[in-house]
């Protein structure tokens, strides 16, 4: 959703929830949002009672991710959800309005792919490979957002990802070329005739955890 | 020594094998802090593992699945290892050893500037340095062996110039498991109206190279110890569901009256505490339990590569060719710990079995029963024996004075003939190069013709009897040399050329003694103790 261009607002169902309208698009059920987020939740039932990570693409006003969140605890003993969403205003106002009690659902905020890709934290949830489930309604009302999401591939090029390295790893992987990546910097390591550095050497134990694999005899 | 960091990039019985070069350490240096960077995959063993201060764990895993993946960017794996090393670099470290000979451990080490350096690690040039003849011996003889003929940690602890010690405890044990183990053990005891009732432990974990016994073996074994009353056999399990499996399989046949145990990582030293003999396939069970002086009858099935990891002086160790005796077998050696008389159905299994024992220079493998390939054996003890005097130890005469007095002279002859015909074409090539040597300074051609010799005879290194290993020992010796000055390199090379040739003269004079007097005649098949 790209926030100043939407008409945003929030309207109460029948049932006296709140539901928010953009752009004329109402989130969830004008009638009953917590039957509407029931409904929605069994078509995932047989994936949550295997996968105890889950990612929701859409924040909505919340209801599908407890009933999300209600399945996963009748599953499992501990469980993460993390709910990606790039609408700040809508994160306030469900924050003001009824926050998650249960604290191991979290919200991730993001106007770009990239920004998520940079978060380390964000990234080690996804190396859990968690379950990925789509608020139809906030997906296609920020198609854009979430494809690319879906899509995105890192930048192997040293310098496009320079600024999230560390100060030591930094001067480890100084380049020339702008295109040079961790792969090429080991190769070109290797064919070199130079003496080796200090930095070198911890390209090449990087470079070495890379390769590892060691079976028992 | 105030800091030692110990690299180990290993299987799982490597990093349990910390536990002996730990304990060494600790002894050596009693006030040095042992820390240990390894793979994060075998955390659940570091708490059974005394003498090592902290774990620096590496998660492999994690960093791998950053590269492999094109969601991440590789900046995450940088930086997981920038932080390791971050955070190592607030220590003053005095010592690091490349402990398990791995990739990862030798680049390792060569990040670490004034420090001193155990084990091979990388040059300046990208190549591998080794800092002792052991470590030579280790990354250029040792690796490319089907069987090693010098132990995997007495090996190791040489490379790190630490002597092999057992006077600290290497596997730590959860006090009130102890207690509780203790307690159980006794009244399993007690079962047979005896406190002195042996608990012979059989291991249901399958080994690295995924052997597990017949069920028909195990009935055979817990059959034959529970008709004696010497005897408590207790299947030990670790929790998985093939090993429940056969527990209910065996409690089928024995009325549900059979004593299973399942123990986890922090159970298994309390468990291991208690049990007079394992039987057990080679796996981590076994090496906690070797070092914790159990003894164990360690079963593999046979393979090209002779590879077990258990050391312990007294243990035994069987290769499976003949599953059908295999019981036989593990029955006989009860008989023979405990001085009992269980019934064996037939003396005749083919299984190769062999006893652990220990002379001056670590334990060894003796073939005491089953069928040999005495070529194979010969080759074991005597580079074994070799290489140990080549490093400095004293000959072990005893060891070659039983093998010509104990080893059919016809058998000696035969062996003798053909490794000296190994040896004569690799001196005729050895000199050949050294006399190349000469022509080197007067011509290109010269300089070729020596770097040909030079090959030939490296090449010659390739076969696997000692005389290949002594070339590869020499080989290694070459690639070691790193000057930067080409004549100081070449009148190096002639050095280790002259030491091969006093090498290789040295063995001869090994297979000379073994054929020398044949004080009487014995059978193909005898065992080769000293």
């Amino acid at each position: 959703m790209d926030e100043r261009n939407s008409n945003y607002k929030l309207t109460t169902a029948r049932n006296g929830l709140t539901v928010p309208v953009i752009n004329g698009i109402h989130l969830h059920s004008v009638y009953n949002p917590t039957k509407e987020a029931e409904a929605f939740v069994k078509g995932y039932e047989n994936i949550l009672s295997h996968k105890k990570y889950v990612l929701v693409l859409g924040l909505g006003f919340g209801y599908h991710i407890e009933q999300i969140a209600k399945q996963l605890n009748d599953n499992h003993k501990d469980y993460q959800i993390v709910v990606l969403e790039s609408s700040k205003q809508l994160i306030e106002d469900f924050n003001l309005t009824r926050p998650f009690e249960d604290r191991r659902i979290s919200i991730k905020q993001a106007n770009t792919t990239e920004t998520l890709f940079s978060d380390w934290q964000f990234i080690q949830f996804l190396m859990k490979k968690p379950a990925i489930i789509k608020h139809d309604t906030s997906f296609s009302l920020n198609k854009d957002f979430y494809t690319n999401f879906l899509s995105f591939q890192a930048s192997r090029s040293i310098n496009n990802y320079r600024s999230l390295l560390r100060a030591n790893a930094y001067k480890w992987l100084a380049v020339e070329d702008r295109e040079e990546s961790f792969t090429d910097k080991v190769e070109l390591l290797r064919q070199s005739n130079k003496q080796l550095s200090q930095n070198d050497f911890h390209i090449l134990t990087i470079d070495a955890i890379r390769n590892y694999n060691v079976k028992e005899a | 020594m105030q800091n030692i960091l110990i690299s180990n990039f290993g299987t799982s019985n490597d990093f349990l094998g910390l536990a002996q070069l730990s304990s060494s350490l600790k002894t050596q240096y009693p006030q040095a802090n042992i820390e240990v960077i390894c793979d994060a995959k075998y955390r659940t063993y570091s708490s059974i593992l005394n003498n090592v201060h902290t774990f620096r764990f590496v998660e492999i895993e994690k960093i791998q699945q950053v590269f492999s993946n094109p969601l991440y960017s590789d900046a995450f794996a940088v930086n997981y290892y920038a932080d390791i090393q971050n955070d190592m670099a607030n220590t003053n470290w005095d010592l690091v050893i490349n402990h398990t000979n791995d990739e990862i451990s030798a680049v390792l080490l060569s990040t670490f500037e004034d420090v001193k350096r155990y084990g091979t690690y990388i040059n300046q040039s990208g190549l591998p340095k080794m800092t002792s003849s052991w470590a030579i011996y280790q990354n250029f003889v040792a690796a490319r062996q089907n069987r090693m003929s010098i132990d995997k940690v007495t090996l190791r602890n040489h490379v790190a110039h630490t002597p092999y010690s057992d006077a600290a405890i290497k596997i730590r044990q959860n006090e009130e498991y102890t207690l509780m183990a203790s307690q159980n053990f006794n009244r399993i005891r007690q079962m047979n109206g005896s406190s002195d009732t042996k608990i012979i432990g059989i291991n249901l974990e399958a080994g690295y190279d995924q052997y597990l016994y017949s069920k028909e073996m195990l009935i055979q074994l817990v059959e034959t110890l529970e008709e004696c009353s010497d005897y408590k056999p207790v299947l030990l399990l670790n929790g998985e569901q093939y090993q429940k499996d056969l527990v209910n399989q065996l409690n089928e046949k024995f009325n549900n009256s059979l004593i299973s145990i399942n123990m986890d990582t922090e159970a298994l030293p309390s468990v291991l505490a208690n049990i007079d003999l394992m039987v057990t396939t080679s796996n981590d069970q076994m090496s906690v339990a070797d070092m914790m002086d159990v003894r164990l009858v360690v079963i593999r099935e046979e393979a090209e590569k002779f590879t077990t990891q258990v050391q312990g002086q007294g243990n035994y160790f069987i290769q499976v060719k003949d599953e059908v005796n295999l019981g036989n077998d593990i029955i006989l050696i009860i008989n023979e710990e405990f001085g009992t008389a269980m019934p064996v159905e037939s003396m005749n299994s083919a299984n190769p079995v062999y006893k652990i024992i220990a002379d001056q220079y670590s334990t060894f493998f003796s073939q005491i029963r089953g069928d040999i390939n005495i070529k194979n054996e010969l080759n074991y003890h005597l580079e074994r024996s070799f290489f140990f005097e080549l490093f400095g130890y004293e000959r072990n005469s005893q060891l070659l004075t039983h093998i010509r007095d104990n080893t059919d002279f016809e058998t000696l002859i035969d062996y003798t003939n053909e490794i000296k015909a190994e040896l004569t074409s690799t001196v005729k090539i050895l000199l050949a190069t050294i006399r190349s040597l000469k022509n080197i300074k007067q011509s290109q051609d010269g300089l070729n013709q020596f770097i040909q010799y030079l090959d030939t005879l490296i090449m010659a290194g390739a076969s696997s009897s000692c005389v290949g290993n002594i070339l590869k020992y020499f080989e290694g010796e070459i690639e070691n040399i790193d000057s930067d000055n080409a004549d100081d390199n070449i009148s190096k090379i002639e050095a280790k050329l002259f030491e091969l040739k006093s090498n290789l003269q040295l063995f001869t004079n090994y297979l000379s003694f073994i054929v020398e007097k044949p004080t009487q005649t014995s059978v193909q098949g005898q065992n080769l103790t000293t």
